[in-house]
């Protein structure tokens, strides 16, 4: 059991800077995600902690101990790899026992853990057979219990799961939180999939370009995007952004999209003031975009004209493809809407969850 | 669409009509191609068995035709005669012997490149190929001069550290190619699990390049089993004779059995031909084992 902390961390691979200046303190116990577009360093990041990658700055702690120099294997941590990487040639039950058999562990213990860790995994049928005998959802389970048994004080995952099945892929995703809070040890998850990120993390941490954009709770980091990426990045399907400009006054401020105006409820306009007549982009998410016929009362609603141009029933739910000027947005509304491909309608934009940000920086305006 | 393929019916029956008869031909050419092919591997070995089983003067007379009577007494004399015994025993010798250093000395070199970084690894890399175009018999004087200076002259490991020499630009780079084709990953899991450089390199890798040194062993074990040139100048002292030595003293000067000749080559051939059909199947997975680099 321990924190985990990374000061400054920075590495280079040649020219390409894979972590750029990673500050990032993991409390004991937490469930951390490191999320990201495919390059952005998640999985460098995580090999750095494991030491299979050297820093080239900065340093990187396990609980309050400088891990730098210590070697993988002395830093009690325990990685699954995307590929799993299984012995091949060793049955499930080696595999798993191999890492206790190299720190000297009494037979009966090994025995007791790997028994423990199958049932809990529901692997013990397969302890016999070698991992080219598995299924890919078994051979997962194998890794997680090589890890397992281990005891380690953090557990470290790239990408487990990219390799399962959809359905399986969502089983798996609660049985990984069931197992973190049974395990009570730090998790430090990598994916590229914001879906898995906040279903599971206690925190996410979005990088791009080796650059972190924001640790936060799954919540705060929908509600309250630091910038235009991470906004965009979480939330399926992605929020919608709009060039626009703030016009008005202090006390009537309208956010104007070119060719909608919406007018921006009192707190927020005190908030975005500073920026007034400025350039913006205006981001909602689709969930925010209503039928005004099934408005849900008590939110400050906006009219929208628009266009229909494709709808997507998903069940509990349709996805309208709307078009305003040239450009096109989503909205996820009530599935009775009367809504027709090739209509024109009206939408309501709920004001109270608007994002703001600055055209320039790209960052949230608070 | 489905239109389409109706009316174009008749053309695609008459096209499939011609390539049937295309394929008849061409598999018959095949087979055609096969069945010379396998006669001029197998004549020459029959002819050989033929003619180990005839007497003197009738492998004179009709050297083409099937033995009129059968001399079983050639392999006895052989056997006795030529001391066949002792090459055996020491082709045995020489080929464990090689083909064991080579394996130990070719997988950690093998291993070393294909997964350390250090100075110097890429021209090391490219040693070891300019090496294979090099003949042996080019450096053969040389080579001789060397081992003479070692005082390894007429010894057995003198003669295993020539095959040794000679193979390993072959066997380093085979062997690397099996190595860099294991994922990295599986290194690195046993890292952290805590195994050290050794134990990795013995627990985890080489078992699973097993079938790849299977191969390379079979194929260099049977040329140190029938190599002729190295065999004669190093190790050319009557108890130290391997088989293709032997057999070759029982050419005479003016007279040659060559019936009981061929008794002995149907003898030192026979070890070959058994390991080849026991481990054919095994020799075609492990030669493409490794062969896609990682
Ligand atoms: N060994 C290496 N040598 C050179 N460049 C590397 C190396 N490993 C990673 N990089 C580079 O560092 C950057 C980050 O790579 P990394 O593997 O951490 O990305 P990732 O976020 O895990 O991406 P993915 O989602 O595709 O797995 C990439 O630009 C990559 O090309
Ligand atoms: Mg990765």
């Amino acid at each position: 059991m321990a924190s985990v902390t990374y000061e400054h961390v920075t590495k280079r691979f040649g020219d390409v800077v894979a972590v750029n200046d990673l500050n990032i303190e993991i409390a004991d116990k937490e469930f951390l995600v490191f999320v990201g577009p495919s390059g952005c360093g998640k999985t460098t990041s995580l090999r750095l902690l494991a030491g299979l990658e050297e820093v080239t700055e900065g340093n990187i702690y396990i609980g309050d101990r400088l891990v730098n120099d210590v070697a993988p294997k002395d830093r009690d941590i325990a990685m699954v790899f995307q590929s799993y990487a299984l012995y091949p040639h060793m049955s499930v039950y080696d595999n798993m026992a191999f890492g206790l058999k190299l720190r000297k562990t009494p037979k009966a213990e090994i025995e007791r853990r790997v028994r423990e860790a199958a049932a809990m995994l529901g692997i013990e049928n397969l302890l016999d057979r070698k991992p080219k005998q598995l299924s890919g959802g078994q051979r997962q389970r194998v890794a997680l219990g090589r890890a397992i048994v281990r005891e380690p004080a953090v557990f470290l995952m790239d990408e487990p799961l990219s390799n399962l099945d959809a359905k399986l892929r969502v089983q798996t995703r609660a049985e990984l939180s069931k197992l973190h809070q049974r395990l009570e040890t730090t998790f430090i998850y990598v994916t590229h999939d914001q879906m898995e990120a906040m279903t599971m993390g206690t925190r996410i941490a979005v990088l791009r370009d080796g650059i972190l954009q924001q640790v936060d709770t799954p919540q705060n980091l929908y509600q309250r995007p630091d910038n235009v990426f991470v906004a965009g990045f979480i939330g399926s399907p992605a929020m919608n952004f709009f060039d626009a400009t703030l016009v008005g006054t202090h006390d009537e401020m309208y956010i104007d999209g070119g060719t909608f105006r919406v007018k921006v409820p009192p707190e927020r306009a005190k908030v975005l003031a500073p920026h007034l007549g400025k350039e913006v982009i205006f981001g909602i998410r689709p969930e925010d975009i209503h039928d005004p016929q099934y408005s849900p009362p008590g939110i400050t609603a906006a009219p929208v004209e628009a266009r229909v141009d494709v709808t997507e029933l998903m069940g509990n739910e349709v996805f309208l493809y709307l078009v305003t000027g040239n450009k096109t947005f989503i909205a996820r509304v009530d599935p009775r809407t009367s809504a027709k491909v090739g209509n024109d309608v009206t939408v309501h934009f709920n004001m109270d969850n608007i994002h703001v940000f600055d055209r320039q920086t790209e960052r949230a305006i608070r | 669409m489905s239109l389409q393929t109706a009316r174009s019916m008749p053309v695609a029956r008459s096209r499939k009509r011609i390539s049937r008869a295309a394929r008849l031909t061409s598999s018959g050419l095949a087979y055609a191609v096969l069945i010379a092919l396998s006669f001029l591997a197998i004549a020459p070995i029959v002819w050989m068995l033929m003619s180990s089983l005839k007497g003197y003067s009738e492998f004179k007379l009709n050297p083409w035709l099937w033995p009129r009577e059968w001399q079983w007494g050639n392999y006895t004399r052989v056997w006795k005669n030529a001391d066949f015994g002792l090459y055996f025993t020491n082709s045995l010798i020489m080929v464990t012997g090689s083909v064991s250093l080579m394996v130990i000395v070719g997988s950690m070199a093998g291993y070393a490149l294909a997964r350390y970084q250090f100075k110097g690894r890429e021209s090391l890399l490219y040693y070891f190929i300019a090496g294979q175009i090099v003949p042996g018999q080019v450096v053969l004087v040389p080579l001789f001069i060397l081992i003479r200076f070692l005082g390894m002259l007429n010894t057995r490991h003198g003669l295993m550290l020539v095959y040794l020499a000679a193979a390993m630009p072959f066997v380093v780079f085979m062997m690397q190619g099996f190595f860099r084709s294991i994922p990295k990953e599986l290194e690195e899991a046993a890292r952290i699990d805590g195994a050290s450089e050794l134990r990795i390199f013995w627990q985890i890798m080489l078992p699973l390049v097993r079938p790849g040194i299977g191969t390379l062993a079979i194929f260099q074990g049977m040329w140190i089993w029938n190599e002729f040139l190295f065999a004669l100048l190093f190790a050319n002292k009557p108890e130290l004779r391997t088989l293709p030595i032997g057999i070759f003293s029982v050419i005479g000067q003016y007279f040659t059995d060559y019936p009981v000749y061929f008794a002995g080559l149907s003898v030192a051939t026979l070890p070959v031909v058994v390991l080849y059909v026991l481990s054919s199947k095994y020799l075609v997975r492990g030669g493409l084992a490794g062969a896609v680099k990682g």
